[in-house]
């Protein structure tokens, strides 16, 4: 990365912190958690040390908790392993949650499953209300994120989970966008099923975990072989990304301010982009968590916007469907057209965005809305 | 100090490979899917290691898979293959990781029909059987392990490519032990998808790969995202994917002299375990790896033997890694017909670049000094304690 | 790519704000987006002296309008013989953006032709005049 870079980006993944990344390099040696001999136990024993911290920092304990390499396998082990061996029956969502609630939601369908695809307001928050209306008796999962990928918006997790407190739905919440800046309790907030992953928040990519409610037994795996993890997710365990996972999570303890600076901090961006005509912001400032701001350009072409940008990270809704020609289907949802979707930008802060690279991000954003103004053609 | 002959459970990390892995953690920290300058950054150090690894094995590029290890390589392969063939047949080899032993079942389960390939005594699996199931027409896959993570027993994967593709079904062939210590080369081996792993060839854990021959149709295991092609979703890893590309290339440099090196190493363990009175080695004549021996010692369980030897400092396994500490008989072992009593005593030792000669007669003392028929007879003359 | 970021990067035919529209201006559209190009052609002794263009929409539309531009003025070839392909070719577009590279080479056409009428109606004229 070139030194000029302004790096916006935090939604997709976060630097990871050097006192993470020195952690690491120092567990890099340890042996396969598995072996029986005192090179293996040594391993497994720093493995459950991470275990017991991330567990701890959610509210669970570490009989909870199974690593898995990220919030995507954690969904699909939670949404496939939770509704194994079921008949199809139906199920609560929302539109915008992760693809990676999505998909695997959408393969249930193909099988038979209803689902109730809840649309969110203009927030896009989906209010607790509208989460509980289309629950059934024969509903077995409810999945909604804890905060969204895209424009930021922070459902109310706990309002959900205490009205399902006594329906047998399974209560599955993607926490991967929030765990770096809202406090998670799965016990208080009424979670069966939490997906966790370390590369949101200044840990490594490929390590995260499914954490589940006390004595929740009913998950099939989605692979066999090895019996690591209690037979839920087999294959050798790799040491050093789980003890970076505990050292990202002991250092959101510590950096316990950065939440409310970064959300001042994003507060000054809006500052900035809201002088450029036509812009819009998508989600409310109280209903979003600190780190993102997601905004319409209106009347610019997103993709030109983002080229005339090379120089700033940032994204054109998540990191994950970029690769594709489809526009936001989570602005969709919120009811951006399909041009105001694409003309959308995502800005997400990190703990180390400084104020001088947001005055930067605003200036290259005004130059380059203002330079397309310029070109385009006198209304006819 | 311990000395460590656990190198099939998993290698330490080559130096040489954290020199690459480092500058992945400390800058190209963008997710590989983004589309900004730092995302295309971190996609390219991706695809370098795509061609890398798919070098190690003589493969396109676009045919390599990364999965999360060789555990999600072999699931997503059987179950990606086997999806697409509702009510055809599996044959797996008895011998088999429990990755694809315990993947097999687990489908066996839920409907698909599924044989495994019965073994010999000296660990290779029977063809005339396999022809004879073959002849059926009604086989989708088959999966056969190139060697053995146990014993080290090579099976002759070009002859079973050529009799699985003769009654127009495909092979999977894990590799993950063999990867590194055999020259593998995809157009001779001729099988149609190939399990990889980083950590078994001095590369970091969390990361494998799943190799496609062209033809193959996979469905795949994992939503979201469309990562990999749609193979495999989730966000890259990508310092671990950089590191198993460089571990690729140093196995395929360094593949020569590793094998003669480990070679020697083990010719020199197994002649010193054959002066061993009570102990027995399995597979011993069958072609195995390099750096594989499997033994046992009369008078002791693996278990306890592998405790005392721990104790001694020097790390070896009773069996898989996977396996341990469940207390029972290793099924490679029992389906080469090797009595439970017998195969309970089971101690495997596998070599690596970190050994010696000096590393292994210290290892051959040691069960000297704890075996109970020389330990009897040095107190007899007066020599022991 | 990196051909059509660098051209992205300077835009030099596009036209300035002080700079007028001619008579000889004609706009594309796409059915398959908003995008939309506008061309203005001025001439000089019976050639293209210089083209400008206007545009709304992707990269490859800017930049197609860019390089049709100076094309026009620069190439000396008949830009009634230019091919949407020929762009294509030129800032190594991928199939999915050839509708960028048919609205610079429709408009660019369109806009000559103008000229073309424009002239042709003005010898008209001139001819009706000198039979009188």
């Amino acid at each position: 990365m070139s030194d000029q870079s302004i790096y916006l980006d935090h939604a997709a993944t976060t630097p990871i912190d050097p006192v993470v990344a020195e952690q690491m390099a120092q567990a890099l040696h340890l042996a396969n958690p598995a072996s029986a001999h005192s090179a293996g136990r040594l391993a497994a024993e720093r493995v459950e040390q991470a275990r017991a911290t991330v567990a701890g920092h959610v509210g669970a304990a570490s009989e909870q908790l199974i690593w898995t390499s990220g919030a995507t396998e954690a969904d699909n082990l939670a949404i496939l392993g939770g509704l194994a061996q079921q008949a199809p029956a139906h199920i609560v969502t929302a539109r915008t949650e992760h693809k990676a609630v999505l998909d695997p939601i959408r393969q249930l369908e193909r099988g038979g499953w209803r689902v109730t695809w809840l649309k969110p307001g203009a927030d896009g928050v989906v209010a607790a209300a509208d989460v509980l209306a289309p629950v059934q008796a024969d509903t077995r999962l409810v999945s909604v994120m804890h905060v969204n990928n895209e424009t930021g918006a922070v459902q109310d997790i706990a309002a959900i989970g205490r009205q399902l407190a006594d329906h047998p739905a399974l209560f599955h919440v993607d926490a991967a966008q929030s765990l770096a800046w809202l406090p998670i309790d799965i016990n208080a907030m009424g979670i069966d099923l939490l997906a966790l992953s370390a590369h949101k928040c200044h840990g490594p990519p490929g390590i995260g975990a499914l954490v589940m409610r006390r004595g929740l037994v009913r998950l099939r795996p989605l692979m066999h072989g090895g019996g690591q993890e209690r037979g839920l997710r087999p294959g050798t365990l790799a040491p050093h990304q789980i003890v970076g996972f505990a050292a990202a999570v002991r250092r959101l303890q510590v950096c316990a301010d950065a939440p409310d600076r970064v959300r001042a901090l994003r507060e000054h961006l809006w500052a900035g982009l809201s002088r450029i005509s036509g812009v819009i912001r998508n989600g409310q400032p109280q209903s979003t968590a600190p780190h993102i701001l997601n905004a319409t350009f209106a009347g610019l072409n997103g993709e030109s916007l983002l080229f005339g940008l090379p120089g700033l990270m940032v994204s054109q809704g998540s990191a994950c469907t970029s690769g594709g020609q489809e526009s936001s289907y989570v602005l969709r949802a919120l009811g951006r057209s399909d041009a105001e979707a694409r003309a959308s930008l995502r800005l997400s802060l990190g703990r180390t965005t400084t104020v001088a690279e947001i005055d930067a991000a605003v200036a290259q954003i005004s130059n380059a809305a203002a330079r397309l103004t310029a070109l385009q053609p006198e209304a006819a | 100090m311990t000395l460590y002959f656990d190198y099939n459970a998993t290698t330490p990390l080559d130096p040489r490979v954290l020199e690459r892995m480092l500058p992945t953690y400390a800058a190209t920290y963008a997710n590989a899917s983004s589309l900004h300058r730092s995302g295309r950054n971190a996609r390219d150090v991706v695809e370098q290691a795509r061609a890398q690894v798919a070098a190690l094995v003589g493969a396109r590029a676009e045919a390599v898979v990364f999965t999360t290890g060789g555990t999600e390589a072999d699931n997503l392969a059987l179950r990606g293959v086997m999806a697409g063939q509702p009510g055809r047949k599996l044959l797996i080899g008895a011998t088999e990781h429990p990755a694809v032993l315990e993947c097999a079942e687990a489908l066996q389960r839920e409907g698909v029909p599924m044989e495994r390939i019965p073994a010999g005594r000296d660990g290779l699996l029977d063809l005339a059987w396999l022809d004879g199931r073959l002849g059926g027409g009604d086989v989708a896959l088959v999966s056969v392990m190139l060697a053995n993570n146990e014993t080290g027993v090579i099976q002759d994967i070009p002859a079973i490519a050529k009799q699985v593709h003769a009654a127009g079904a495909w092979l999977h062939c894990d590799a993950v032990q063999a990867a590194g210590k055999l020259p593998l080369v995809w157009n001779d081996l001729g099988v149609d998808l190939l399990s990889l792993s980083s950590h078994k060839l001095y590369g970091p854990k969390g990361v494998g790969a799943l190799v496609l021959g062209e033809r193959v149709v996979l469905h795949r295991q994992m939503h979201g995202g469309g990562q990999e092609a749609g193979l495999r979703g989730g966000t890259e890893n990508v310092p671990a994917i950089a590191g198993f590309g460089a571990a690729a290339v140093l196995a395929a440099d360094e593949l020569a002299t590793r094998i003669a090196t480990l070679q020697q190493l083990r010719e020199q363990l197994d002649a010193g375990l054959d002066q061993i009175p009570g102990v027995t080695r399995f597979a011993a004549a069958a072609p195995r790896l390099c750096n594989t021996t499997q033994f046992r010692l009369a008078g002791f369980d693996g278990e306890s033997l592998l405790m005392a030897l721990d104790q001694a400092g020097c790390a070896v396994s009773s069996g898989s890694a996977c396996a341990s500490g469940k207390g029972e008989p290793s099924h490679v072992l029992l389906a080469m017909h090797i009595p439970p009593d017998e195969a309970k005593g089971a101690i495997r030792v596998s070599l690596g670049v970190g050994n010696t000669a000096e590393d292994i007669e210290t290892l051959l003392a040691e069960l000297q000094r704890l075996n109970p028929a020389t330990s009897r007879l040095m107190r007899s003359v007066g020599l022991g304690a | 790519m990196e051909t059509l970021r660098a051209r992205f990067e300077t835009l030099r035919w596009a036209r300035g704000a002080d700079e007028p529209i001619t008579e000889a201006t004609a706009r594309a559209t796409t059915p398959a987006s908003d995008d939309v190009v506008e061309i203005s052609l001025r001439f000089c002794d019976g050639g293209i002296e210089s083209a400008r263009f206007r545009a709304h929409g992707s990269p490859a539309t800017l930049c197609a309008a860019d390089w049709a531009c100076e094309y026009a003025e620069t190439g000396g070839a008949d830009v009634l013989t230019l091919c949407a392909t020929d762009v294509a070719e030129a800032l190594h577009l991928a199939r999915i953006q050839m509708p960028a590279a048919l609205m610079a080479v429709d408009a660019l056409q369109a806009a000559y032709r103008r000229w073309q009428d424009v002239g042709a109606q003005e010898h008209q004229s001139q001819q009706t005049v000198s039979t009188v």
